[in-house]
């Protein structure tokens, strides 16, 4: 999906030059393939360690902040009880890595919201690359691997500390 | 649209700008509006606006009933980064796929996707670029880390994996760890990470090679009294053994 989305961003791009009137359609898009890259890969990487991972969009984010955090805290005094530092540490790097995790999915749903809901606010081509409303493609390129590496921190930490 | 304006409006009473107009999300019952706010970094480098400050704000909105996410746009951080990247690839482009940064403060941590294993000299080459050139924009390097799929048991893995099958052999201790898709690199890493937890006196090596808990590990290790209690899943693993 990210080549997908790729291959739209650099279509805009080629359009957004010749000031096609394309251009707009193809740069939302590519907003909303990058986000949905990041948000599989994110379902794909935490539901074999979250199972109640909630499937809706925008209360993702909340519950990462919430519940889950309060899960790897509590994972994380488990481990120091049993004397495992790295493990205790994993823990809470992954509480980081929760709200970093929750900010790129939070720009990603919002922005997707305004490709494609929000036709009055246009594609902005008066930049190196483009941007909606303020986020740039380059950002949103970022989302897919971002969000991978920090659901990759959180599924580790929730795999190495699950006492069960 | 009425609803985004107000909202638009509360936060702007509140003393952020936000960019562009304020949108709602479509996919749950009550709505949540999202509002883009431009963030930079004041002269100490600290971010404006504070963290802290848009969770005030946030809470008041939800004291009326109204919930709101942020996107946050740091103009600055990511000239930072394509400019890292652009550096760091440019020559190490067999070694890295990509690059990214997050910045806190006047402080970096930097990691890196390798193609394929990684050498320390060329990690360490790395690790000196990126602070040369964060130092130009008067950051601080942190760290720089490998995003990478593998991760290798840790101690709490090994003993609670040890406590369900208790005694376990090498092989039943490999095999369960590599269902919860923890990495044993060989059963020589495994021997010798149990050796140390036995003369750690976390476990014991029975004669017959298979390995248990000490007293003090059980009693560290601690129990649940719910759907995930390691006692149930303890008496189905030993009852599935039919001993």
């Amino acid at each position: 999906m990210e080549a997908v989305a790729r291959h739209l961003r650099d279509r805009a791009i080629a359009l957004g030059v010749a000031s096609d009137v394309e251009a707009d359609s193809f740069g939302r898009s590519a907003f909303n393939r990058y986000y949905y890259a990041a948000y599989l890969a994110v379902r794909h990487i935490l539901e074999p360690v979250i199972p109640d991972l909630p499937r809706q969009h925008s209360t993702l984010p909340e519950f990462l902040r919430t519940t889950v955090r309060k899960q790897l805290g509590k994972r994380r005094e488990r481990a120091s009880r049993a004397g495992d530092h790295p493990a205790a540490k994993a823990s809470k790097d992954a509480k980081q890595a929760v709200l970093n995790l929750a900010e790129i999915l939070v720009a990603g749903y919002g922005s997707r919201v305004m490709a494609d809901y929000h036709p009055e606010i246009p594609v902005d081509f008066g930049c190196q690359d483009f941007k909606l409303n303020e986020v740039r493609c380059t950002v949103a390129q970022g989302w897919p691997p971002k969000a991978k590496h920090f659901a990759n921190i959180i599924a580790a930490a929730m795999r190495q500390t699950d006492a069960s | 649209m009425q609803a985004e304006e107000l909202v638009s409006h509360i936060v702007e009473r509140a003393g952020l700008v936000p960019v562009g107009p304020v949108v709602s999300g479509r996919d749950s019952q009550s709505p949540i509006y999202y509002v883009t706010l431009r963030v930079a970094r004041d002269a100490s480098g600290k971010q404006v606006p504070s963290n802290r400050s848009l969770h005030a704000v946030a809470n008041e909105l939800k004291a009326q009933g109204i919930t709101v996410e942020f996107i946050l746009t740091y103009e600055e951080s990511q000239d930072v980064e394509r400019g890292l990247r652009a550096t760091i690839l440019h020559s190490h482009i067999d070694q890295i796929r990509n690059l990214f940064v997050s910045i806190q403060a006047t402080r970096a941590d930097v990691w890196i996707e390798p193609k394929g294993g990684i050498e320390a000299d060329v990690l360490m080459a790395i690790h000196d670029r990126a602070e040369a050139f964060l130092r130009l924009v008067e950051i601080e390097l942190s760290s720089v880390k490998l995003t990478t799929e593998e991760i290798l048991p840790s101690k709490l893995a090994l003993l609670t994996t040890i406590r369900h099958h208790a005694p376990a052999s090498l092989t039943v201790i490999a095999a369960d760890l590599g269902r919860r898709k923890l990495t044993v690199p060989s059963p020589d890493w495994l021997h010798r990470r149990l050796d140390a937890l036995r003369r750690a006196g976390q476990v014991v090596r029975l004669g017959t090679g298979e390995y248990t808990l000490t007293e003090d590990s059980l009693k560290a290790l601690g129990t649940a009294k719910n759907r995930t209690s390691p006692d149930i899943r303890r008496l189905l693993a030993l009852s599935r053994r039919g001993s």
